[in-house]
């Protein structure tokens, strides 16, 4: 008897989450909801070992970069020679180097595996997409298909369904974000191709092909699956992190304090 | 298969109430009916723009009058275009002021360094109305309590014990680029809303430093009061047709005037015409106003997309203030 009271209550909050999303929305798979990355990638999109974070001997073992699985198909991200050496120039000045720790916009594809969770907005028209940090969004237009004029730092990104597939494919970046705290790059010349495939209500592949021949000596795809917060109570919070950028962008520039 | 049966019964009723109730609006063209996405609620979606000329508060010439008569507004508007001559941009109420004291030339506040010029500028659209709010009934923001008064008396002072610009955190949240309040009421410079609407939720998206706020429906009480945030935290409902957002946890100073952790803004969005969102702001802080206010600001549908506005990156502005504040103090 207690037993069939415990299914029946599950099914019923199971049933109510059911109504509440549905399974599909304007006839596509429904990708309304917050996701989020559950690895290491925004450290290092290559496998890395755990490591110290040099220069930060007061926070302890707070500042240590976890170990980590590539999420590069391939394991290695084909550089170019030039280009590999900026890669470790990115290194040597990392982490203040790092846009990310000027609270700069992180682009696309970071954005979608930064350790804050993202939500998607989805009717019948453009979908949106919303990160906290940096205070972030992208709309994904469905029918607008015109150039953007200028680079900017999130691009513009276009999608399109193929199958049950949603397609997005986004450039005009500037080329000054980076692709993880690891001095991974790319130039403006960029073009990114996620596709994002549900894998049931609470689960979808993600997949982003990097193409940019400035960079790399050819196009290479990261992969990974985002998960969907299921607590009903779930929801994006603000992280406008410009005031927590404030000492590195204006250290030198702050009155001393004896000066006149 | 009984989900959707449920499902279907209530997309049925939805439609039939929604039905009755636009039936019963007075503001819609004859014909007009407002367009419904697929869960039976009001299609808000699109790029929406504030550029309208109307004051947030009403010049005390026009007393309790909310509009004005057609040659009133022929003799402004006259007034108001003869100053724009291309010269110093004009920023949400200051031409309109400008033109009600009888103004000729339009001047920037700021005189000592460059400004932005008009080709800045947004189109602005005038109507008869002589201030955004309408509530109270002079169309004037409230007094001041005394504590908000002993408040910013305070500040000033503490403002005056230092230099203009010892650190980044001395200067505004806008020149910051943190934020140009929440809500964004000031019109006629990247004053455009992006409205989008998923199942149970809504966004709403800003040009002014790209902000989104999103607000979920019928998601239960607020954060605990420990978050605070520059948007606040929203939880929003459907009355009708009439999309209602309340927000509170506001870090304080996070509106546009002083207000402190206390405000609670509750938002009204109404499409009223094709063209036409209807957007009603109220804002109430007993530690900063004696009483509630009320503002409607009429969204304009633009066929247009908004840009990205990458202020902070892009914020070399505050970079040279502190540079200038330094150089100065070091006599050059």
């Amino acid at each position: 008897m207690a037993a069939a009271i415990a299914v029946g209550i599950g099914a019923a909050r199971a049933q109510s989450q059911l109504e509440q999303r549905p399974a599909r929305v304007a006839g596509r798979p429904n990708f309304n909801g917050i996701w989020q990355a559950l690895n290491t990638a925004y450290w290092n999109l290559e496998s890395h070992s755990a490591e110290a974070l040099n220069g930060f001997p007061r926070l302890g073992a707070i500042a240590a970069v976890p170990a980590g699985r590539s999420v590069v198909r391939g394991g290695t991200i084909p550089y170019r020679p030039e280009a590999l050496a900026t890669r470790t120039e990115n290194r040597a000045k990392t982490p203040a180097a790092d846009p990310e720790a000027k609270c700069y916009m992180l682009g696309v594809p970071r954005v979608t595996y930064h350790n804050m969770p993202f939500q998607i907005f989805q009717g019948d028209g453009d979908l949106l997409m919303v990160y906290p940090f940096a205070a972030a969004n992208r709309v994904i237009y469905m029918t607008d298909r015109t150039e953007l004029p200028v680079d900017s730092w999130m691009g513009k990104s276009s999608g399109a369904w193929d199958r049950d597939v949603l397609v997005v494919t986004t450039r005009w970046q500037n080329g000054q974000s980076w692709l993880d705290r690891a001095g991974n790059h790319a130039s403006s010349q960029l073009t990114v191709t996620e596709r994002f495939t549900l894998l049931g209500p609470n689960h979808l592949q993600y997949e982003a092909t990097l193409d940019d021949p400035q960079t790399y000596t050819r196009p290479w795809t990261i992969e990974m699956p985002l998960y969907r917060l299921i607590d009903p109570q779930a929801q994006l919070l603000e992280h406008k992190c410009v005031p927590f950028a404030d000492g590195l962008l204006y250290q030198d520039l702050l009155r001393k304090d004896g000066k006149e | 298969m009984r989900e959707r049966v449920v499902a279907s019964i209530v997309a049925g009723l939805t439609i039939l109430v929604s039905v009755s109730l636009a039936g019963q609006s007075a503001k819609s063209a004859a014909g007009w009916t407002v367009p419904r996405m697929p869960d039976g609620h009001p299609d808000m979606q699109g790029v929406w723009a504030n550029n309208n000329m109307t004051p947030l508060e009403r010049p005390k010439q026009f007393g309790m009058r909310a509009t004005m008569t057609d040659a009133e507004l022929a003799e402004l508007k006259k007034k108001a275009e003869a100053m724009m001559d291309g010269g110093d941009a004009f920023f949400a109420d200051e031409l309109f002021n400008a033109a009600i004291e009888g103004q000729t030339k339009f001047s920037s506040a700021d005189t000592q360094v460059g400004n932005y010029d008009q080709t800045w500028l947004s189109e602005r659209i005038w109507d008869n109305r002589t201030s955004l709010i309408i509530e109270p009934p002079d169309g004037r923001i409230p007094a001041l309590v005394p504590a908000a008064v002993e408040r910013a008396r305070a500040e000033n002072v503490a403002r005056q014990a230092k230099g203009p610009a010892d650190r980044a955190q001395d200067l505004s949240l806008g020149t910051r680029c943190l934020s140009y309040g929440t809500p964004n009421i000031r019109a006629g410079y990247q004053s455009y809303f992006d409205i989008t609407q998923g199942p149970g939720v809504v966004a709403l998206r800003s040009e002014m430093i790209h902000d989104a706020r999103v607000f979920p429906i019928d998601a239960g009480p607020h954060v605990s009061k420990a978050i605070t945030q520059y948007h606040g935290d929203s939880r929003a409902r459907w009355e009708g047709d009439t999309l209602v957002v309340e927000t509170t946890n506001f870090v304080p100073n996070a509106f546009r005037l002083t207000n402190t952790a206390q405000l609670r803004v509750t938002e009204k969005f109404r499409r009223v015409a094709e063209d036409t969102v209807e957007y009603y702001v109220t804002l109430d802080d007993p530690a900063t106003w004696s009483r509630a206010w009320t503002l409607m600001i009429p969204l304009k549908k633009t066929g247009e997309g908004m840009f990205e506005y990458a202020c902070h990156e892009g914020n070399y502005g505050l970079d040279a203030i502190l540079r200038g504040a330094r150089a100065q103090e070091r006599g050059r």
